[in-house]
């Protein structure tokens, strides 16, 4: 007992209390999270990504609400959450928190990743970091698309039928991991049951990834130049609170749809949508699945960007990572950026003619960039002297 | 280059609405007119109720419309209102379907019902008209199996007028956008009050870091 306080030389320390001495929470989080060491110029672009924990709070939250009341068959789907928003107290906005909180995480997580790729996040010993936050991105967009699927309308189902196609081109396991994700040779009484568990245990299998990805951080050498704690970046946090939470607040007020229909559209044998749309944060692979033109072309592409991505690390060649010591490159990635925004946009137009070829066009561009572009660029870029760190 | 720029935008959006109908809650902050929805309502019983059902509303609904509780007592004394009736009956083989979310699952919403309903025309000389069948410029395909169903003279205003044809199409147009989103109002109401909480929250916030960091 008298060992606590004469341990520290006798200086002034408070005798940790009663939950303290059990379960330092308090102590973790000063460790963790107030007295890590980052970089003393972050841009502003650093606290917003930390808006992540914030989107996946609302979601959970949210998700586990109208989880009570979600019924998971193919009549059901659809109507149960329609009736809950329109009968329960502020039902409608649990509905519109979860769906626009979606959108207000894949806005921070394509931020990020965006920011990431242009400040090189992964050097310094966080190679490992990285992968971890591309993983982490596929769940969001697995779990997205579940969250989708379990919609119920006509376009949730041919979305769920083009899916199935995609995994039954799998090589060897692909037919019979098709039935496992419908539950059955096509569309049956229990496809909707499959999507909504896979939701729900992804769902929080994203907590868990993400926890890793930021102990992998945590881990890394501190960045070089002078550094502060980051309890010191709080009004930055604070502002990227409120920017994150007007956003979401105007989303809601003015359209929760975002230009789709604010209600789903209930499952009808005669509307069979001619071309599925799925939400803005899916289009992008949405397109590589058209660029792909067969499912198993489409699988391999969606894949094969993920794993582009992740491997950024070794397929940057060059040394240089901080703000402004390599313009060619950085040029690149902001061209990247707009070619994947092109590519979304293409994506949701209807099939055929212009838009189509903008597809395969923005698709090969994309994959040049990962394959070409960025080993031949960073190889020959001499970067300028580094001065400020971009990254956490 | 300048005045080029603003007369565009004062153009673009007046060629954009040029002929539109007008609905208040399709804007950014407007809600919802009780006036036009419950003409709407008195249009919806005597023009639709007839084929279309409106599962989704229940009797209790119709006092957010403005509708006392006697009112809706009335209604339900009558027997069940055909408004509220969980029948579907069909027009000559084709389906009146139920028309509670049809405007949430349209893009145009309100104003593709007002199309419709206003987008009656006699059939060109050159038409193969289908049996049953009507034109319309604002379906898909120009041939749809409802009959014009406004009728001239079916609803009273308040001032005691007859309600004409196009004001009929707004207001059940409006209607059957309450129907779709009920919950518009409350949620615009409670969008406003937690802008206004978060701007009035950073003011204060950024003013006690301000003074903070230069004491
Ligand atoms: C006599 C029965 C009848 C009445 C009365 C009637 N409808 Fe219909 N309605 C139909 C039928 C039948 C269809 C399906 C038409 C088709 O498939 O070609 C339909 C279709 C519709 C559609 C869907 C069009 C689409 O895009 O597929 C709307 C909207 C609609 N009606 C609104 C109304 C409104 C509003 C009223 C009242 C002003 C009304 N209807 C009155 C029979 C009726």
């Amino acid at each position: 007992m008298s060992d606590a306080r004469s341990g520290l030389g006798g200086a002034a320390q408070p005798a940790p209390g009663w939950l303290a001495a059990r379960l330092p929470l308090a102590a973790w989080y000063r460790a963790v999270w107030l007295d890590h060491q980052v970089p003393e110029n972050l841009p502003f672009a650093c606290s917003f990504g930390a808006m992540v924990g914030v989107a996946l709070a609302v979601l959970t939250l949210s998700g586990i609400w109208l989880g009570l009341a979600y019924v998971p068959t193919p009549g059901g789907a659809a109507l149960s959450m329609v009736e809950y928003a329109r009968t329960v107290p502020f039902g409608w906005l649990m509905v519109d928190l979860h769906r626009d909180g979606a959108t207000m995480l894949f806005i921070v997580v394509y931020w990020a990743l965006f920011h990431g790729i242009y400040h090189a996040a992964y050097r310094n010993r966080r190679e490992l970091a990285w992968v971890i936050e591309i993983v982490r991105f596929a769940a969001f967009l697995v779990v997205g698309f579940y969250g989708f699927a379990m919609t119920g309308g006509p376009d949730a189902q041919a979305a769920m039928l083009a899916m199935a196609a995609h995994v039954a081109t799998v090589p060897v396991i692909g037919v019979s991991a098709a039935q496992d994700f419908l539950g059955g040779d096509g569309l049956g009484p229990t496809s909707v049951a499959h999507m909504t568990m896979a939701h729900v245990a992804i769902g929080f299998l994203v907590l868990l990834i993400a926890a890793l990805g930021y102990a992998a951080v945590r881990v890394a050498p501190p960045q070089p130049g002078p550094l502060v704690p980051r309890a010191a970046y709080a009004p930055q946090l604070f502002g990227a609170f409120l920017l994150f939470a007007l956003i979401f607040g105007l989303i809601i007020t003015v359209d929760p749809g975002l230009g789709y229909p604010v209600a789903p559209v209930l499952p009808d044998a005669l509307a069979v949508p001619l071309q599925s749309v799925p939400p803005w944060y899916l289009l992008v692979f949405h397109g590589f699945a058209r660029a792909g033109l067969t499912p198993g072309g489409g699988a391999f592409l969606t894949i094969l960007a993920l794993v582009l991505v992740g491997a950024l690390p070794w397929l940057d060649r060059g040394e240089g990572s901080a703000v402004g010591a390599r313009p060619v490159y950085a040029g690149f990635v902001v061209v990247l950026a707009l070619d994947v925004a092109v590519l979304a946009i293409a994506a949701a137009a209807p099939a055929g003619g212009v838009w189509s070829a903008v597809v395969d066009l923005a698709t090969i561009w994309f994959f040049i960039h990962f394959l070409v572009v960025t080993p031949l660029v960073t190889m020959f870029e001499r970067p300028r002297a580094a001065t400020t760190m971009g990254v956490a | 280059m300048r005045a080029i720029l603003v007369g565009l935008a004062v153009l673009l959006p007046a060629v954009a609405f040029a002929g539109a109908p007008q609905f208040g809650f399709q804007s950014w902050f407007g809600g919802f007119d009780k006036a036009e929805l419950q003409v709407g309502f008195a249009t919806y019983q005597a023009n639709c109720a007839r084929c279309h059902s409106l599962n989704l509303v229940s009797p209790g609904d119709l006092q957010s419309l403005g509708l006392t509780p006697a009112q809706v007592t009335a209604l339900l004394a009558k027997g069940k209102p055909p408004a509220l009736s969980k029948t579907k009956p069909d027009a000559g083989g084709a389906i009146a379907g139920d028309l509670s979310l049809y405007e949430a699952g349209h893009r145009r919403g309100a104003a593709a019902v007002f199309d419709l309903m206003t987008g009656y025309r006699p059939a060109l000389p050159n038409m193969t008209m289908l049996p049953g069948h009507y034109y319309n410029i604002a379906y898909p395909g120009g041939q749809i199996a409802m009959a014009p169903a406004l009728q001239p003279g079916s609803v009273m205003l308040a001032d005691g007028k007859a309600a004409s044809v196009p004001v009929m199409a707004h207001d059940v147009a409006a209607f059957l956008a309450w129907t779709a989103d009920p919950t518009l109002d409350e949620r615009k109401a409670t969008g406003l009050r937690a802008i206004f909480f978060l701007l009035v929250l950073g003011v204060v916030g950024f003013v006690v870091m301000a003074t903070r960091m230069t004491r």
